[in-house]
């Protein structure tokens, strides 16, 4: 992966030019009116002349150097970000972090991602220009007469160091009320809208409407205080770049009037310094984004400070030949929760046999796919394949024998030929459409626009639950695994496909082993039925 | 927009403040410059004594105090203008949407919920900095211009000539880069969703051991959206080095131009200089425009789409029901057409009398959802008469079991009070035993306290429907109308639905339910079917 360090440090020193070329545009000019005020002969401006072109035309280079420069180093730090992040959360999903399977938490980790990728450069870039700036015409200034240099330097501190923090104050203090009661006003507005008939018809649509309206308005008071406090800053970087104006002005007189330096540089040493104030205005929402960003890293930092569940084995047994999976005793939880969802829990599922596990929602059938998965390990007794412990195998190896099918079938993005490659990326054409095929969804894919090439997803054929289910089985076929785990597999499927559906895996199953998690009866598949409740399995 | 700006004039303290504030801060800028001018001038020229000096320099400092104030007020009210707009408009739409109901609004609910979420935040741009941004651009340089047209009419005309330049070329930029970014966009939305979709699909990634692969996906994905975006980028941005060039160029013209005439003695040094400091003021207000293109776009778009939904129609006034008319739910000869054409009802006939349950059947499209939007006066009919015990409907003197029904975040208790929020303990229990929902709450650890919808407890179907039941036990409705309520039940679940519904209706309401499956169609005292033709066979079929 490429390091982003260049760009960004080629980024800052286009933006200091940038600015220094507004300062050096500033300071020929005024120096050229200064010297023909003096009405020298024609040939002694001429020099200034260009110096004045040669600046005006410079500081559209420079900008557009800085522009390009820093998108590049946003997008190698965005690369970086997203594959280190994805690396780290690997061995936590799904098991720590349940919730990033879907919805809230994964919202929120992908804005947090977002907030986070442009943030070096929004910040550094204006920062390092800045300190490169004060250095610049602060020494420059300096040289010329002392006073000046500390005129310059304070103004620009001050820019710098307080206006800053003050923004940056501002939004750790006022940001998180203000996130919290957006994201408030956003359920409210979702609810008021999805619930709507339910609302109307209890006669709740009133009061949820003023609920609305007084979130609103603690939102435009909470809003007015924010914008006064930018405000504020806004008006105090003015001042600090006027006390500069002035004090250069004042001190550049008495400079003169000593014979420091000619008389006729004077507009420029004022103009210079004024010009220079040009790269300190983005700092007071580099604040801002200073606290928005720490917010997100935050955040971000917990989700991979999560234990993980799994730990690998120092010493990895190899693969055992034979996969009769077991449950023994075993208590299996998730890290941070309280309690133990599999409580001294007994199952085996033996070579060859199937097996039907009901329980009602949330009484840990997953945990039981999960645990035989080795996405997590359990705190008391055992979990064994092929009479292995198999918190002594590799994850990766342990998970060689099994497929799963997700309650929530993924389609990824990406094209069918890419989704089904998941399973297998040597597969050949021959392979996909016979694994279409068995999962009843080759008819379909052939009368795709693309067939096997057809994107999928948002932009794409955006396949039907059944569909993305059966896109799941095509892939669970081309592993051509001994073990299926299927979870919840007729999951939001109506009466006929589930049948369909439900005849077609009890083919592709025939002579392998199966764990079915289904709360729902599975009817014509004849299965012994086991019911997991209150953290033990019982045969029903 | 037009009523936006009506809001905005509304608030004319807080819009004076906003459109005025910068007009103040420009002119203290130029005072300013006056100031600094007249002062460099007394100390390079006149070599003048401190003393002499300080006039001028208390005057810079003391337009900068202005100036400052100014900057600050202008930020303070713009920002405060935005705010109460915003909140003013979000209160107008809730109310909006309430009034309408669900089906006048012509959008779907989660576009309704964007729109009072994302929308009305996207006006904030357009009053926060656009409207501030262009009061400025409109009367600052303009005044710069008829200054320096006192005193220097040829740098006048240079300015006159080169300001417009600035804001044309950056609204054609704006809207070139507008397409270029969109297909951008794609590019990075394609990142954005692959990222998302390995994360979802974290468990099948490890179930195939293709974990690492997607980490190179990823890389390769990120990468390649590097080099085509920097490709596009490469010439975007040469549209910020024509903008520089504009803006700085068009300074150093008039710094030569003044500069030569000085030098041929044709102007004197206090006004070359003046005019020199005042270039920049005048450039700036017309780039700092340039910069809300975007917002202010955006906000149009958002306020296209609250304009639509604020534009929703009301329900109308019911006619009187037709004397004679029997008690419970009657319709007589309703007729309805979607404005855009597809289903309606030709002349609908039906009556549902107290303590009778009656299924409506028929294919799919035949109007049995738009029936009932009308029967709960979601939708006004064309003609005809729909009557509740010889009043016309209101959508709340009825309970309503849609196929779904909404959880809302909170307890389990909360969402069962929202029917009859005065309910006492024996109601309450009542309605949980009727309607099934004990058994329900008996398995749950914190019984009725268990937080459920987003981010709680998710329901099973036939757990929600039993949850619809009972705020219907609790609210002691008129009448009951039920959407397929067993669609997606195990049959277990489906008898206890549909004993609680029987139930209902032995309570003496008049029950009407749209049916697919036996058991709810088996169980009806009477059974009628919507025709395709859009006419109701009146009360044809008899249940076996």
């Amino acid at each position: 992966m490429r390091s982003s360090a260049g760009p960004l440090l080629g980024a800052v020193l286009a933006s200091a030019l940038t600015v220094l070329a507004g300062v050096g545009l500033m300071a020929t000019a005024s120096t050229l009116l200064a010297t023909a005020a003096l009405h020298p002969p024609l040939y002694r401006l001429m020099l200034l002349v260009t110096g004045v072109r040669f600046f005006g035309t410079s500081r559209g280079f420079f900008r557009y150097l800085e522009r390009l420069l820093a998108h590049d180093a946003t997008f190698r730090y965005l690369a970086r970000l997203r594959t280190r992040l994805f690396a780290a959360l690997i061995p936590r999903v799904p098991a720590a972090a349940r919730g990033l399977a879907s919805g809230r938490l994964q919202e929120r980790l992908i804005g947090d991602v977002g907030r986070l990728e442009s943030v070096p450069v929004r910040l550094l870039v204006p920062l390092g220009a800045a300190l490169a700036v004060l250095a610049a015409v602060g020494l420059g200034l300096g040289r010329l007469h002392p006073g000046l240099g500390a005129v310059f330097g304070l103004g620009f501190l001050v820019a710098t160091v307080p206006i800053p923090a003050l923004g940056y104050l501002t939004a750790v203090r006022l940001g998180p009320r203000r996130g919290a009661l957006s994201e408030e006003l956003r359920q409210a507005a979702g609810e008021l809208a999805e619930g709507l008939p339910e609302l109307l018809v209890y006669g709740e649509a009133g009061g949820r409407v003023r609920a609305l309206g007084e979130l609103a308005r603690r939102q435009a008071r909470l809003e007015r205080q924010e914008a006064a406090l930018f405000a504020l800053g806004e008006a105090l970087l003015e001042l600090a770049a006027g006390a500069v104006l002035v004090g250069l002005f004042w001190i550049g007189a008495e400079a003169i009037r000593q014979g420091d330096f000619p008389a006729r540089w004077l507009p420029a040493v004022v103009l210079s310094g004024f010009a220079a104030f040009e790269a300190a205005r983005p700092l007071p929402q580099a604040g801002v984004l200073l606290a928005e960003a720490g917010a997100a890293w935050r955040r971000i930092g917990t989700l991979i400070a999560l234990p993980d569940p799994a730990p690998e084995p120092a010493r990895p047994r190899s693969r055992p030949r034979r996969h009769d999976l077991e449950l023994r005793g075993a208590w299996v939880g998730y890290p941070g929760a309280s309690e133990a969802v599999l409580r001294g829990a007994d199952l085996a599922l033996p070579e060859r046999r199937q097996l039907w596990l009901a329980g009602p929602s949330g009484s840990g059938k997953s945990t039981v796919a999960w645990t035989w998965l080795r996405f997590l390990l359990p705190q008391r007794g055992e979990a064994r394949l092929g009479g292995s412990p198999i918190a002594a195998l590799e994850g990766t190896e342990a998970r060689r024998a099994l497929v799963y099918l997700d309650p929530h079938p993924v389609v990824f993005f990406g094209t069918v030929r890419e989704n089904l490659r998941v399973a297998d990326p040597e597969a050949d054409e021959e392979a996909l459409w016979r694994a279409l095929e068995a999962a009843l969804l080759a008819e379909r894919v052939r009368r795709l626009p693309a067939g096997l090439d057809t994107p999928l997803g948002p932009g794409g054929v955006v396949l039907s639950g059944g569909e993305a289910r059966r896109l799941a089985i095509a892939r669970a076929v081309l592993k051509n695994a001994p073990v299926w785990l299927l979870d919840e597999p007729t999951e939001g499927l109506d009466g006929s496909t589930e049948r369909a559906l439900l005849r077609r895996l009890a083919e592709l199953l025939r002579g392998r082993s199966a764990l079915w998690i289904s709360h729902r009866p599975l009817p014509g598949l004849g299965l012994p039925r086991y019911r997991l409740e209150g953290g033990r399995v019982r045969r029903a | 927009m037009r009523a936006l700006l009506r809001e905005a004039l509304g608030r004319p303290a807080l819009l004076a403040l906003a459109l005025g504030s910068p007009l103040a801060a420009g002119a203290g800028a130029v005072v300013r410059a006056w100031f600094l001018a007249r002062g460099i001038q007394a100390a390079f020229l006149e070599a003048a004594p401190p003393a002499d000096l300080l006039p001028y320099a208390v005057g810079a400092a003391g337009s900068t105090a202005v100036l400052a104030l100014a900057r600050g007020l202008a930020t303070a009210g713009g920002g405060a203008l935005a705010a109460e707009v915003k909140a003013a408009v979000r209160q107008r739409l809730a109310a909006r949407v309430a009034a309408a109901g669900p089906e006048r609004l012509g959008e779907p609910p989660a576009r309704v919920a964007m729109a009072l979420s994302d929308a009305v935040e996207g006006l904030d741009g357009f009053f926060r900095g656009y409207l501030p941004a262009l009061a400025e651009a409109a009367a600052v340089p303009l005044g710069i211009l008829v200054l320096v047209a006192g005193f220097e009419p040829l740098s006048a005309l240079v300015l006159l000539v080169t300001a417009p330049l600035i804001p044309l070329f950056m609204v054609l930029i704006g809207r070139w880069a507008e397409g270029v970014t969109a297909r951008q966009w794609r590019a990075l939305f394609a990142l954005g969703a692959y990222f998302a979709d390995a994360l979802k699909g974290m468990a099948t990634l490890r179930v195939f051991g293709a974990e690492g692969r997607a980490r190179k996906t990823l890389e390769r994905l990120a990468e390649d959206h590097r080099l085509a975006t920097l490709r596009v980028l490469r010439v975007a941005f040469l549209s910020a080095l024509v903008l520089e060039l504009l803006a700085t160029l068009s300074t150093a013209i008039v710094a030569v131009e003044v500069g030569l005439r000085l030098l041929a003695g044709r102007l004197g040094y206090l006004e070359a200089f003046f005019v020199l400091l005042l270039a920049p003021e005048y450039f700036g207000p017309l780039r700092a425009l340039g910069a809300q293109f975007h917002p202010a776009r955006s906000a149009q778009d958002a306020a296209a789409t609250l304009a639509r939904l604020n534009a929703a129609p009301l329900p109308r006034p019911a006619p009187a029901c037709p004397p004679g008319t029997p008690p419970g739910l009657v319709l007589q000869g309703v007729r309805f057409r979607y404005p855009r054409g597809g289903g309606g009802l030709e002349g609908a006939d039906l009556a549902v009398g107290p303590g009778e349950l009656v299924t409506l059947v028929g294919p799919s499209g035949a109007g049995k959802s738009t029936l009932f939007k009308l029967v709960l006066g979601f939708l006004d009919p064309d003609a005809g008469t729909i009557c509740l015990n010889r009043r016309p409907v209101r959508p709340d003197r009825f309970a309503y079991l849609p196929q779904t029904p909404f959880l809302f975040p909170g307890t389990l208790r909360e969402n069962l009070l929202l029917a009859s929020p005065q309910a006492d303990r024996a109601a309450l229990r009542r309605a949980l035993e009727r309607s099934g929902l004990d058994e329900v709450v008996a398995r749950l650890p914190s019984g009725l306290e268990t937080p459920v919808g987003e981010g709680g407890l998710g329901l099973s179907a036939g757990e929600r429907q039993r949850l619809a039941l009972a705020r219907a036990f609790l609210k002691r409705p008129e009448a009951v109308l039920l959407d397929e309520p067993t669609a997606h039940l195990d049959e277990e679940s489906e008898a206890r639905v549909l004993a609680g519904i029987l139930a209902l209706r032995d309570e003496g309401v008049p029950v009407l339910a749209i049916a697919h499956r036996p058991a709810l169609i088996g169980a009806a005292d009477r059974v009628v079917r919507l025709e395709r033709g859009r006419r109701l066979a009146g009360e044809a079929e008899r249940a076996v």
